[in-house]
């Protein structure tokens, strides 16, 4: 299918209903989650996932890349108005951001945010719709062994830059990459750790897990905390108008915030919260009168939150590519496009091409939405925020737990998502990737099958993953990144 | 001794990484050991693969404290290879980092049991009572309960537990999903 013939594919199922809905419904409710502080995106898209198993496969995505969109604006609201980011990605807002509240610039400040984050998102998303033959190309020069491969230097890129020891990391990982062994093998009738349950001959249930670390874990830790959020509350004052005028003049910053944002965006796990503090830095470190930052400079607001929409488009590279998640929020996407039978890697770039550039396009609409949206209820958006979290963690859980029943009406889901959960929950608290661990629970039967289907080929000689020379270099870039951080500094004191 | 004295003993003597890590590590051997029994010898390369390596990175971080320095660093060091402004990342981590046991209170609603160990408590009381008696019954005395516990004013206690019973019954005839069938009660159905 040629890109052209695709587009127009891609734009003749958009814009029709009820799809186009479903662009605007998820967005709206990406922002309410995003504004609401402990929820944000991946929680937010986790308990939704089991209410679109009825939906057909794109309307589904579509709602969960609108969520996933319109979150990243809606983590902005509750980081300006109540110093609480909703989303880690809104983090770096809060500095210039809650100031400018309290100076009476909120209004302002939203709208800068607004603005930022449709202008940012529509340039990044349009360039990877223009960049995407390139990646075509790229793509489809992958095979099983480079799959499996690409899989390893996923999880070694995670662990490199999150927080936490790199071996906690890789720990984590390989331990949700051995979850998976669970059930039926690939390729083989072998049945693995079932105990002879019949529940768990389809092995542990990734959208269970999934729901289990953000939703259970997350309202667990969240618990912990003082309820009531909106301490301070700031009259909505301060121009819209004017917020729209800063953004557009400072075209510079907002396009360099955004690329920022979509080149970390696509280093696997590096996700929102780095593309924000990165961007934010830059800002800083670029400008002229550093030492206004963080007294409510309204550049800080427009760098981070370009930066946060921008870093969209580039974890979506990884994603819909190699199935490997540029963050926790895109974790979840990847979820739900395996739930709804579409498997990210050469088929989506090829055979599936319009239904990627459907996914692309509907990020490129859900930036209008948010600009509408952000702008004409400006005023209203902080009730939102004034939700006491004592309200929201039960009906969470309901959803939570509900929702996992849903999956197959089948108590192991039940039992993998409390369980992990509570795991999870350790895991965060004694800094052990839980994006990493997931990544394994999600790639671990594609892994296995791309290995085991290498192995076939190579008649069981695991050579193969170095006698190609693509296979070679991802090995190497994975030693690289494993080994770099250790042995980079003490070479370097040796040439020194 | 107090039940909170029990708890506060218990956060300030009881590490649960080590807990965490010897869950691992007991799961990833088991893994291996199994995996000698499988009959189709394919079907054991995958798990030996990643369970050898949990067991190895787990004895790794149990072993942290007498490693030489050389290992020590790679095991216990943080190896971020990106630099995210950690001056700002810090400003706003200490607005966020608020851990039970960096509180004074194990409570923020003056109850004898750490909040989160409450959570903990109810959800597994939730999801054993929905095995029991089914999920639709549940979730209502889940939210009462819930609620009650943190103290949530009367009005919205009465708000969120008629949210619950709604968000229960659209799963049950809209996703038409069984939850209102226990294990052992109400097995026919409660509705």
């Amino acid at each position: 299918m040629s890109v052209i013939q695709a587009l127009l594919e891609a734009v003749a199922l958009l814009f029709t209903w009820p799809t186009m809905g479903y662009v605007v419904f998820g967005v709206l409710l990406g922002i309410v989650v995003g504004a609401l502080p402990g929820v944000g995106a991946a929680l937010g898209m986790a308990i939704v996932l089991p209410l679109t198993l009825p939906l057909d496969p794109i309307n589904a995505i579509i709602i969960l890349i609108g969520m996933y969109s319109g979150s990243m604006y809606g983590g902005s609201i509750s980081a300006i108005l109540v110093n609480v980011p909703g989303t880690g990605g809104a983090a770096a807002t809060t500095i210039d951001g809650y100031p400018m509240a309290k100076k009476g610039e909120a209004v302002q400040a939203l709208t800068i945010s607004a603005t930022a984050s449709a202008i940012a998102g529509l340039f990044t998303v349009t360039t990877l719709i223009l960049f995407s033959p390139v990646l075509i190309e790229i793509v489809l020069a992958f095979g099983s062994p480079q799959y499996f491969l690409m899989a390893i230097l996923g999880l070694s890129m995670i662990t490199l830059v999150v927080r936490g020891s790199m071996i906690k990391g890789l720990t984590a990982g390989a331990f949700g990459l051995m979850l998976t062994t669970v059930g039926i093998a690939p390729n083989s009738p072998e049945l693995r750790y079932t105990f002879g349950n019949l529940g768990l001959f389809d092995g542990i249930d990734f959208i269970a897990a999934l729901i289990g670390v953000f939703a259970i874990a997350e309202m667990i830790k969240l618990s912990s905390k003082e309820g009531g959020i909106a301490d301070d509350r700031f009259d909505m004052s301060g121009s819209a108008l004017s917020g729209v005028k800063q953004t557009l003049n400072k075209p510079v910053l907002l396009l360099k915030s955004g690329y920022i944002g979509m080149l970390i965006g696509a280093i696997p796990g590096a996700g929102a919260t780095v593309a924000n503090f990165f961007a934010y830095g830059e800002a800083v470190r670029s400008s002229k009168d550093a030492e206004s930052f963080g007294t409510g400079d309204p550049r800080g607001v427009l760098a981070a939150e370009a930066s946060n929409n921008g870093m969209i488009g580039g974890s979506l590279v990884p994603t819909l590519s190699f199935g490997i998640p540029g963050s926790a929020a895109t974790a979840v996407l990847l979820g739900g496009l395996l739930l709804h039978g579409i498997r990210p890697g050469p088929d989506l770039f090829d055979a599936e091409l319009a239904t990627t550039y459907t996914f692309l396009l509907a990020l490129l609409i859900g930036n209008v939405v948010i600009f509408t949206a952000g702008i004409s209820m400006v005023s209203r958006l902080g009730i939102v925020t004034r939700i006491n979290t004592d309200y929201i963690i039960p009906i969470v859980f309901v959803l939570a737990i509900i929702g996992g029943f849903t999956l197959s009406n089948n108590w192991i889901d039940i039992w993998t998502l409390m369980v992990l959960g509570i795991v999870g929950f350790f895991m965060v608290k004694y800094d052990y990737s839980i994006i990493a661990f997931l990544l394994g629970v999600i790639l671990g039967p594609i892994a296995e099958e791309n290995l085991m289907r290498s192995l076939q080929i190579s008649d069981g000689s695991y050579l193969i993953f170095i006698t190609q020379p693509l296979s070679l270099a991802l090995v190497i870039i994975t030693l690289l990144v494993v080994f770099g951080p250790f042995i980079g500094p003490k070479v370097k004191q040796l040439i020194d | 001794m107090s039940i909170e004295s029990v708890f506060r003993t218990l956060y300030d003597r009881v590490n649960m990484e080590y807990g965490l890590l010897f869950l691992m590590l007991i799961s990833a051997s088991y893994m291996i050991w199994e995996s000698f029994n499988f009959r189709i010898g394919q079907a054991a390369t995958f798990p030996r693969l990643t369970a050898g390596f949990v067991v190895i990175g787990t004895i790794l971080l149990l072993l942290r404290p007498i490693l030489p320095e050389p290992i020590y660093s790679f095991v216990a060091k943080d190896a971020r290879a990106l630099d995210v402004s950690e001056d700002f990342e810090e400003q706003t981590r200490e607005e966020e980092d608020t851990e039970p046991d960096e509180v004074t209170s194990l409570s923020t609603v003056d109850r004898p049991i750490p909040d989160a160990v409450f959570t903990t408590l109810a959800a597994i009381g939730y999801v054993i009572g929905g095995y029991v008696a089914g999920l639709f019954i549940m979730t209502p005395i889940f939210v009462a309960v819930y609620t009650s516990w943190f103290r949530v004013e009367l009005w919205v206690r009465g708000v969120l537990v008629a949210i619950s019973v709604a968000i229960a019954y659209a799963f049950l005839t809209v996703l038409n999903v069984s939850i209102d069938e226990g294990e052992f009660l109400f097995t026919g159905g409660l509705l």
